[in-house]
Order: structure tokens, then sequence, then C-alpha cells
């Protein structure tokens, strides 16, 4: 089956370098023939790279150790759940990932549009070939994952081994949330690949501005969820398995996945700008090439070692190939641009500085400012040991210290826009707009302070939260209203019926609204409180209003590991509330890697308690506790879940406005009675309104 | 008499009580606020340093307060030097000086404020500013356009084509949705 998947693969690279040049000829020759094979090629490529990919979980499902990659990340003691995650464990494998959901965007996009945009495709499947071959050269000739085991024998001859069990998966990816956490991350960063292909190719083919805007839309904002998805969800995994009390550490990799978030993040605000009135063509072409090149970017720095993380593979040259890329790609978009940027001309002008255009060209800014301050500060320590010889570190602190500014200033945008009208915004429109929120803003203020938020990021946080949930509530509210009064539906059917019919509108303010959410969260780090104690069993310790007393120690042997087992009681005013049971595993195999920590939560709104069986103290000998009272904490999690339904909702088409026929109200003139008698009833139409 | 005076005592022995425990446990409080200040210090130190910088143990590069990586043997230490510290009543320089002739200076969290460092603390904020500038730029250059075109756009309305007419009211339709 190894034989079978390199074979798969390198047929891959074949179609796609004939995809690649055969495009390119296609393109030359305007050939329907050569056009029609470049694409089937396309499609060929990628399901040669399904068969490779399938060969490879075959081979895991096999327990066939034989093969260096599978011995590296398996074992028979595996759960089949975790043979799957497997995949993606380590540099060869991942890489392959990669190219499988890459290769699931190219082929939906050469099968959707196969008999569209006829004059673009080609241009774009030369854009996607050309991607292919980069990762399917990695794939074939770099980091192959079929690599089998070999000793040499005598004269330097190569003799097949085969191990009788592997080394065991990474205790830190035996959590179910790494099952999907790396799967969402990866089709963010593979999905951008289309957006890009669509900016590319129609800058190449001169193709008018907002056809490929509209075409990639959708394209972005799949890719713009999963990353989203990806984000939260390592987030979470990183706070229920890391044992450190946090979500967020501004690790190299966790950055290199924000950065082209934040970029997709400004591309779909500005991208209205272009639709709507014909704006910021460059700045949108660009902001796509950036997102793209981020995400290069960001695999480079997971992989190369260039940055340390605890989170990258280990460091290998491949990184090389990474930076030559990136180099090729930025190039080719810095040519294409200047070859036809007199076709990115803007076709309007503003009317007026305070407007939505406006609030988009800030809110714009201040998301790029964000991505620069987080990518110097990635980066930061590599140029000062190039420039000094001196190594730095850029921690949390620092991170904190900048992006928390942004962020609000981010908070604040997101309330302001929306009430922006596009064009001019009146001064009685503003007062009519604001008033509601800002007072809500301040009652917000007063009651964060009485309730002892009193740390000024948090205050400010929370006021802003409030800010912008009375302005997303206010249009949700101005719009069921009107459709209640025609439809007499409830209040809660006339804000669906609202939603469905402009999708894209009321799906962004709840993805805004998911955002507000997670700001919540957010403004409860400042009043995070941990204690650390040795245990005996029977005694207590306090934290907050919880007392945890622990109970037992127990041993738990399950298939592929031992759970080393914490019985704490909680209880709270002395009356016994949960038992919580924090772990630490003792995986069979890599008997030398460390425990892994399973940490047991008692999450409310309010607060989490998060408590952590950090080990064996070395001086006493006694197990110890390290409990963390994190407020807030759950709205994290449920922003990120009405982030992600906000995504599906403006994914959804709109309802299509419906023609109703009703009868002219009043009563018939006198005179014309008769006549109007005399005909067939005419119904007058009337247009139900809502917009496709 | 004799009562009143064994009252009289009783009274004074338990002001007596009364005192010593009040001052126990005023002693006991001092020193339980005291800890509780040294742990907030050694906390709030133990932000400014990372833990197991180029060290073979762990370089997990966590704050060192938060560390709880899997298989990080190097927190431990640095944490028991950075009580010690404490305990002695080290200022906050000379402790984070000790960690630097230890680690080096990658050992601190965020950048020093000097030197070439603070490129990184202004190069955010520079991006802000230039970045304003560029969009009030762009946006009074549009507004001049938009200025300039008001004429020819203001023209005779007599005569508009239905065409036209169908034409800005797509547009509108269009320009308003979201």
């Amino acid at each position: 089956m190894d034989l079978f998947g390199s074979f798969a693969l390198l047929l891959a690279f074949i179609c796609a370098v004939y995809a690649f040049v055969g495009g390119i000829f296609a393109i030359w020759t305007r050939h329907p023939l050569l056009v029609k094979s470049a694409r089937q090629s396309g499609i060929a490529t990628c399901i040669l790279i399904f068969i490779g990919t399938f060969s490879l979980e075959y081979l895991f499902f096999s327990d066939d150790f034989s093969v260096a990659y599978v011995v590296a990340h398996s074992n028979r003691d595996l759960a089949p759940f975790y043979k799957i995650a497997a995949l993606w464990a380590g540099q060869e494998g991942s890489l392959l990932f990669w190219s499988f959901l890459l290769s699931i965007y190219v082929l939906s996009a050469l099968l959707a549009y196969r008999n569209k945009n006829g004059e673009l495709m080609p241009y774009v499947g030369v854009v996607l070939a050309g991607v292919q071959i980069f990762f399917l050269t990695l794939n074939n000739f770099v980091a192959s994952p079929f690599k089998t085991l070999a000793v040499a024998g005598a004269g330097g001859v190569l003799h097949p081994v085969v191990r009788a069990d592997g080394n065991g998966l990474t205790a830190l990816l035996q959590y179910p949330e790494m099952v999907i956490h790396p799967p969402n991350l990866y089709s963010g960063y593979t999905g951008f690949t289309i957006p890009f292909a669509f900016a590319l190719g129609a800058l190449l083919a001169r193709y008018p501005g907002e056809k490929w805007i509209h075409l990639t839309r959708k394209w972005t904002m799949i890719a713009w969820g999963f990353q989203s998805a990806g984000i939260l969800l390592g987030a979470h995994w990183a706070y229920a398995v890391l044992g450190w009390g946090g979500y967020w550490a501004w690790d190299p990799v966790e950055n290199a996945s924000l950065l082209p978030w934040l970029t997709a993040t400004a591309f779909l605000h500005s991208v209205m700008m272009q639709e709507k009135r014909g704006m910021m063509k460059v700045w949108n072409v660009w902001l796509v090439f950036i997102t793209f090149l981020l995400c290069i970017t960001g695999t480079f720095l997971t992989r190369s070692g260039v940055v340390a993380s605890v989170h990258a593979f280990a460091q290998s040259s491949i990184g090389n190939w990474f930076l030559g890329f990136i180099g090729v790609v930025l190039l080719t978009c810095l040519v294409a641009y200047f070859k036809n940027r007199d076709y990115l001309e803007s076709e309007n002008q503003l009317d007026a500085m305070v407007s939505r255009e406006s609030s988009f060209l800030f809110n714009n800014l201040i998301l790029l400012v964000s991505c620069v301050a987080v990518l110097s500060g990635t980066l930061f320590p590599v140029f000062s040991e190039w420039l000094s010889g001196n190594r730095i570190s850029v921690g949390a602190p620092f991170f904190n210290k900048v992006n928390i500014p942004i962020g609000l200033l981010l908070l604040f945008l997101t309330g302001v826009g929306p009430l922006l009208a596009w064009r001019k915004t009146s001064r009685e429109s503003l007062k009519r707009n604001f008033a509601g929120p800002l007072a809500a803003g301040a009652v917000g203020c007063v009651v964060a302070f009485a309730l002892g938020y009193r740390q000024f990021y948090s205050l400010v946080c929370l006021t802003l939260c409030v800010f912008v949930a009375g302005t997303i509530t206010l249009e949700f509210y101005r719009g069921a209203k009107v459709i209640r009064a025609r439809s007499g539906a409830s209040f809660l059917a006339s804000a669906v019926d609202l939603t469905m019919r402009n999708t894209r509108r009321y799906g962004g303010y709840i993805v805004h609204m998911g955002m507000v959410l997670i700001f919540v969260g957010f403004a409860g780090v400042a009043f995070n409180r941990d204690v650390q104690k040795d245990m005996q069993p029977g005694s207590t310790m306090q934290i907050g209003p919880y007392t945890l007393r622990l109970q037992s120690l127990d041993s738990r042997p399950e298939k592929n590991y031992t759970a080393e087992r914490m019985n704490v009681e909680v209880l709270r005013n002395n009356k016994q509330l949960m038992m919580l049971y924090p772990e630490r595993r003792h995986f069979n195999v890599n008997a030398n890697e460390p425990a892994g920590t399973m940490v047991a939560i008692y999450s409310t709104l309010k607060e989490d308690l998060y408590v952590v069986y950090a080990g064996e103290s070395p001086e006493t000998n006694l197990p110890v506790i390290h409990a963390y009272l994190n407020p807030l904490v759950k709205w994290i999690w449920l922003g990120g879940a009405v982030v992600v339904f906000g995504t599906l909702v403006a994914l959804l088409p709109n309802r299509k406005s419906v023609l109703v026929l009703a009868a002219v109200p009043g009563t018939v003139p006198q005179g014309i009675a008769g006549q109007a008698l005399a005909q067939p009833f005419t119904p007058r139409p009337a247009m139900r309104e809502g917009h496709d | 008499m004799i009562k009143a005076a064994v009252t009289k005592k009783r009274q004074l022995q338990a002001i007596a009580w009364v005192l010593l425990a009040a001052s126990v446990a005023l002693a006991a409080g001092t020193a339980a606020t005291l800890q509780a200040q040294q742990t907030d210090r050694a906390k709030e130190i133990g932000g400014k340093l990372l833990c197991g910088i180029g060290t073979p143990l762990c370089d997990c590069k966590q704050i060192l307060t938060q560390c709880n990586h899997v298989g990080c043997r190097n927190s431990a230490g640095m944490l028991k030097t950075l009580d010690q510290s404490v305990a002695k009543g080290d200022s906050e320089a000379t402790i984070l000086q000790n960690f630097i002739a230890e680690f080096g200076t990658a050992v601190l969290s965020e950048p020093p404020k000097s030197g070439l460092n603070l490129v990184a603390w202004y190069l955010p904020g520079a991006a802000l500013f230039a970045g304003l500038l560029l969009v009030i730029l762009v946006i009074s250059r549009w507004l001049r356009r938009g200025a300039a075109a008001i004429p020819s756009a203001a023209g005779p309305t007599q005569g508009v084509s239905s065409e036209l007419l169908a034409r800005a009211r797509a547009q509108a339709s269009r320009e308003t949705q979201d």
C-alpha cells in the first residue's frame, strides 16, 4: 500500500504539472480542447491526492509498521479515532493532509465552475495547479510519508525492516479536540487558496472586478469560518489539556494562525466597498494576496524552526522550500499587479467622512495594524538576533500591552460601523442610532463597576460589549418591528424572517454578537486567581467561594494508557457541589514521554473552577493540586459557537423576493363599478421586501 | 468588696487575654499579609520572566508563573529561586538581573525598552500612525473627487431615460443592502 500511495502522489504531481503547463498554453492558444484537458488534469490531480491520503490512513489502520511515519505516530493500541488524527501528527503526514484539504477545495471549484466563467477559469486553474505543484513537490521529494524502514546490510544493501509496534501518538494529541482542531485550521489555511487563485486569475485576465469578488466571497467566508473555528478549538484544547489555566499564550504558532484571520476579516469587510461602490479594488486584491502569503508564512514558521514554539514541528530544512515559495508567490503578485494595475481603478468616490465606507477603512486599518503588531512581535526575536546577535523574547505581556487597546478599538468600530449609512450619515441619524446603545453602554459600565470589574481595560471592554450588543440588538429590533407590523407574526419569527431575507447582513451581525461574547470572556482575564497546594487525602484547600477536598487517589488502566486520578470533592458554603476528577495519563508506549494532564473544569457563566493534578511535590512527595478561578471564560466558547453559527447563516442564500398577489384595497368608484365587474379581476402585484 | 476586686481582676485578665489574642491575630494577620504580598510580588515578577529559555529541560517559553507545560522540569527550579529572592527582600531589578545573568536577556518576557528593542515597541504605534495618515489622505482624496464629480452628476433631470432610472434604482438597492 505504501508503493500504491507513493505512486498515486507521483502521478498527482505529473497531472498537476500538466494542469499548470497545459493551462498556460490553453490561455495562450485559447484552444477549447486544451482548456478542457488542463481542467480534467486538475481534477485528476485531486483524485490522486485523495487516493494517496487514504492509502496512508489505510497503513495506520492496518498497523503497517514497515512505514517510518506509521511507526513514529501510531501503535497497535491506539484508538481508531486517533489513528485518523495520526495522519497530521508529523511533518510529512500534515503536509499530505494540507494537499488533501486543498484538493477538496480545488475539486469543488473546478467542478462548480466547469461551465461558467470561461474566460477566468483557465487562469484560476493555472494558479491552483501552481500551488498544488509546490505541495506535491514536498509530498513526493522532500517529506514523503511513505518512506519505509530499512537497515543497511553487507555491501550497503538495504533490507526492509518491520517493527512489532509503533512509538504511539504524542500524548498531547490524544484528546478529542485534537481530532477536529487541526482539520478546521488547515481547512482555513488551504481555503484561502481559492480567493487567492481567483484574485490573481482575475488580475491576470483583467476580469470584471465585481464578478470575481462575487465568486470568491463565499469561499472566503467558508475559509474564514473554518479558521475561526480552528483557532477557538485550539484555544479550548490549550485550556483543557495543557493545564496552565489559560487559552492563548501568544505562541508563534498561535500567532501564525491569527495573522491570515486578521487580514481575511479585513477583506470580508472591505470587499463590500468594491461590491457596492466599486472602490478599494487595489486594496482588496492585495488583502487576498497578503492573506494567502500569511498562510504560507504561518506554515513556514511552524515547520522551519525559525521561531521556537511548543506547537512547532521538528526543526528541518523544509523552511527553505517555503521561503522560496513565498518569494515566487510575492514576485508573481507584484508582476501581475504592476502589469495590470490600471484595471484596478476605483469607480466611485466618497461622499462624506461620516459614512459606512469610512468605518470600513478604519476597521481595515485597525485589523492591519493588529496584524503588523502580531507579525513584528513574532519575528522580532529572529531579526534582533540577526542584527545584534542578542536573542530577545517577545512573550504574552508584550502582545497584551500592544493588542488590547487595538482590540478594544476594533470592538468599538464593530458597534459603530453598522449604524452608519452608506455614502453619508446625517447628524439626526447619528443621534437616533447611537443614543440607545450609548446609554446601554453607560449602564453596562456602572453595573460592571458595581460587580467588581474595576480593572481599566476590563471595564472598558465590558462597557463596549454592552454598547455593541445594543447596536446589534437595535438593528434586529428595527427590522423585525417593520416585518411584524406587516405580517403580524411574533417578534422572534419576524427576526428570523428578517435574517433570512438578507442572510449576509444579519449573519454578519450574529458573527459580531459572537465576537462581543468572546470579548466578554476576555474581560475576565484580569481577575484570574490561582492557588497551588500539596495535598494529603482528606486535606482541603480554598479558592474563592470553593473548598476543594482531596478524597482519594486512584489508578485506572485503559487500553493505551494508565490514568492516575484525583477524586476531588468541591464544596460551596459547606455543601457538596460536585466531584471533579483531574488526571495524569501515563502512556504505555513512549515511557520517556512525560505524563499528559486532563484538567477538570466546573464551568459556569460567572467563572470556571479549573483543577489541575500538577504531579507530586519533589519535597513532600505529596500530590499537588493547582486550582484556578477564571472568571467569564465560558463566554468565549459560547461566543465561538455564535461566530460559527453566524458564518453559516451568512452563507445561506437569501430568501427570494416573492410576488404576492393582493387585491387593491378600498372601494371601487361607482362610475367604473360596472366596467370593473365586466372585466376579469386583475390583481395588483405587491413585491415583498427582500433581497436576493 | 472582695467580690468586686475579684471581678475587676477577672475583667483585667479578660482584657489582657483579648489584647493578647488581638496581638497574636494581628501578628498572624500581618504575617499572612506579608506572605500574601510576597506571593503577589513573586507572581508579578514571575510574570516578567519566561520559563526554560535555552535549557535542555524545557524550552516552552511560557510565562514562568503560568508554565505548567507537560514535561516542564524547569519552572519548579526557577520559581524556587524567585521565591527565595523575594523572601530575601531583593529588589525587582536585582532579581531580574540575576535571572538575566543566568539565562541571558531572552529570559525576560518582553523586550527591554532600550536600544534596538524600541523598534518592537514603537512599530505598532508607527504603523497605526502611518495607516491613519494614509486613511485620512485617501478619504480626503475621495471626498475631493466626489465634490468634483457633483456638477456632472447633477445634470439636467429632464429626459432621464427609464433604462437609466432602472440602473440607478438597482445601484441604490445594491448599495444599501448591507
